[in-house]
């Protein structure tokens, strides 16, 4: 009986060893797959971050190429008072400046209240939103080239409008007099004068 | 840890023990101990000596017993209900016995073929074995010497069918049976000291004693060509192999030590003695049929087991650590990356601080002003320019027809008629047949002049207009709307005191024309 109790107490010391070393090397294991879990994360999060740098810097690039391709652009429109208030005044001045440039019969026109628009496709211009004043056009024709001449007149000095609805029609009583020229045909067109604003710079322009 | 790779081989005979020292396969030393007082406290001083030391012990007694046993092949844990069965009943009262197994037979039945094997007068034995288990020695197993001479003869090529062995032992002169290879019978027989001469008589007559043993005992026959292996006999081989030739058996002189290679240790007297022969074969094969009871051998198993759980604790050590140097390692190598990374999307922020700061200033993000100006020439292009020059160039080669009414518009519905406004929604919708781009749609009214009949000629202005028209890479698509009325078709009524009605001098036609888009995107 001796004996076995001897040999029970002689299992004790490897039985301990063992279990000391199976908890000293979970401890290890779990300590170190902790710092490892830690450092996978920071790498993912150094990767994060990495990735976030290099598309802000291609963004930058891309910002600084767009800058310089369409900086002169946009400057030439803010000259033309596309972008901030609605001059009418100015317009008006620049249509009787066309008119009689190009030596027309009289110019009727009637501009509308100005309202938000949101084109279809193209709703976002970041911090800008886009307005328009519906406007109709009627004047006299000599000939063709009247239509375009006012058109383009308008277009080269005059903020951006989009032509939605242009009608010309032989003037039934057109007559050509030598002394007194009367119109051949007459032009009524619809057009939407647009104006872009931004809130933070409003009243800059 | 190098103590307990120490070896001891005991030989026991009656009269003696002879105990060798191994050092894994290395020979040592080798002892003597009589069967006397006086060696029993030198015995003991030995095993103090040696404690860590495991032992293993050569029985060659001359009380043994054998039986033959053929068992159904079972199970494990049945067999061995089994073998602690037929062992009682084969011999009750002897503590050391056991059963070895032999061969399987493959026949179908799948039998197993059994010596039992016991000790039946163990009294001088017992003493020895009482010392080790005082002592706490590490036993490992008590063996039968026959046992060992059943191995070695294993590890002959070729065994012949009815083979006895005859040695000369320290014990005396010792007999074993083999049949086809199996372990019959062992017989001892302890012999005094006498000159060589007498010896071949003494052998002879041993061996004629054995063989009329088998034959009573039905193992053979007369008809059975027994072949007899002489080794480590004292007397004159030649004589005796000639006398055992005029008897009719066959004889073969065997040497144990061939096949045994001799290392540097072992090249003295004492291991050309048998008994050496023996312990050095126990010293190489796996255990043989153990004769020990379990108890006398669990200080062993003892150790055995705690060596066990040792290793296995350093099997969990090492493999803990690698694991844990491979998991730093991973980490390590995964801060390296960190660092580099670090580091890169440093210069990253480096170079974006560059390129914004060489920018040109500007009120606006770069994306907003392309935003800005992009929508700003999407929305110049479209005016009725193109659809005028589109429709004056055809016109101008065709004198006959003359422009009357042009109306242009942009819409997104094509089957749009000319009555209707130009407003268009705010979202495309393919159920009411709305596109998400916006057409140039134009809608022309013209007279055709100087017709000379009915309208067959003004169908053929008609046809050539369309025609020029579609022909012009700006238009995708010319309906006509309105074609002249056919005379012949019409009722005509008046009467002849009416002035001779006539034909129209012009008639009108009126188209739909639409531009090709050029654009992909829309408004």
């Amino acid at each position: 009986m001796n004996t076995w109790i001897n040999d029970k107490h002689a299992l004790h010391r490897p039985i301990i060893v063992l279990a000391m070393v199976v908890m000293i090397i979970c401890l290890l294991i779990v300590l170190t797959a902790r710092y490892k879990s830690n450092q996978t994360t920071m790498l993912s999060n150094a990767q994060a971050d990495y990735k976030l740098a290099q598309e802000a810097l291609q963004l930058s690039k891309q910002a600084q190429q767009d800058i310089k391709q369409y900086l002169p652009k946009y400057q030439h429109l803010v000259a033309l008072g596309f972008i901030g208030g609605e001059h009418r005044h100015e317009w008006l001045a620049r249509l009787h400046q066309v008119s009689t440039h190009y030596q027309l019969f009289t110019v009727d026109y009637k501009i509308g209240q100005q309202a938000i628009y949101h084109p279809r496709l193209m709703s976002n211009f970041g911090q800008y939103e886009m307005y328009r004043s519906a406007m109709t056009l009627k004047w006299g024709l000599l000939h063709e080239e009247d239509f375009i001449h006012l058109l383009s007149g308008l277009r080269e000095n005059t903020s951006p409008f989009m032509v939605r609805d242009c009608e010309i029609v032989t003037a039934s009583d057109a007559l050509v007099d030598s002394q007194t020229m009367q119109a051949r045909l007459i032009a009524n067109c619809t057009i939407d004068w647009l104006t872009m604003q931004d809130s933070a710079l409003k009243g800059n322009f | 840890m190098i103590a307990r790779h120490q070896k001891i081989i005991i030989y026991a005979t009656y009269q003696k023990l002879i105990v060798s020292l191994w050092h894994g396969k290395q020979y040592q030393s080798q002892q003597t101990y009589q069967n006397q007082q006086v060696d029993y406290a030198a015995f003991r001083d030995y095993l103090s000596q040696h404690k860590k030391a495991t032992i293993e012990v050569i029985v060659d007694a001359v009380e043994e017993e054998y039986q033959l046993e053929v068992l159904p092949h079972v199970a494990k844990s049945a067999r061995r209900a089994m073998l602690e069965r037929k062992l009682s009943q084969f011999n009750r009262n002897s503590v050391y016995k056991t059963a070895w197994l032999m061969r399987q037979q493959t026949s179908a039945r799948k039998e197993d073929v059994f010596v039992l094997l016991s000790l039946t007068n163990t009294g001088w034995l017992q003493n020895w074995i009482d010392m080790l288990l005082a002592e706490q020695s590490l036993l490992v197993g008590i063996y039968a010497l026959p046992v060992l001479t059943q191995c070695m003869v294993q590890q002959m090529k070729s065994v012949a069918p009815q083979l006895l062995i005859c040695e000369h032992l320290a014990s005396g002169f010792r007999q074993t049976y083999f049949e086809h290879g199996i372990l019959r019978i062992s017989r001892l027989m302890p012999i005094e000291s006498m000159p060589s001469s007498s010896l071949v008589d003494c052998y002879l007559a041993e061996i004629e004693k054995m063989r009329m043993y088998l034959l009573s005992q039905r193992i053979i026959s007369d008809a059975t060509i027994l072949q007899v292996a002489l080794s480590h006999l004292k007397a004159d081989g030649h004589m005796l192999l000639t006398r055992l030739a005029q008897q009719g058996l066959a004889c073969i002189n065997v040497n144990w030590q061939t096949g045994f290679k001799k290392t540097h240790s072992e090249q003295t007297d004492v291991c050309q003695y048998p008994e050496w022969q023996y312990m050095r074969l126990l010293n190489g094969i796996s255990q043989p049929a153990n004769l020990a009871p379990v108890e006398m051998t669990k200080a062993y198993d003892l150790t055995q087991l705690t060596n066990r759980i040792d290793i296995t604790a350093l099997v969990v050590l090492l493999m803990g650590l690698f694991i844990s140097a491979s998991l730093y390692l991973q980490g390590i190598q995964q801060a390296k990356q960190i660092n580099d990374l670090t580091r890169q999307t440093d210069t990253l922020a480096q170079q974006r601080t560059f390129v914004i700061n060489q920018s040109p200033p500007s009120p606006l993000a770069g994306r907003d002003l392309k935003a800005v100006v992009t929508m700003t020439q999407m929305l110049s292009e479209p005016s009725p320019i193109t659809m005028m020059q589109v429709i004056s160039k055809v016109l101008t080669a065709m004198p006959e027809v003359s422009l009357s009414r042009i109306r242009w518009l942009q819409s997104d519905l094509e089957k749009i008629a000319d009555e209707e406004n130009s407003d268009f929604g705010q979202q495309p919708n393919r159920e009411d047949g709305r596109h998400d781009r916006l057409l140039q749609i134009g809608f022309v009214t013209v007279h055709i002049n100087q017709l000379t009949d009915d309208n067959q000629q003004a169908l053929a202005y008609v046809n050539q207009l369309v025609n020029q028209l579609r022909a012009d890479s700006h238009v995708s698509a010319v309906d006509v709307i309105q074609l002249p009325v056919d005379a012949q078709l019409q009722t005509t009524q008046g009467s002849t005191s009416d002035q001779l009605a006539t034909l129209p001098s012009s008639v009108m036609v009126k188209l739909k024309i639409t531009l090709s888009q050029v654009r992909k995107e829309g408004l």
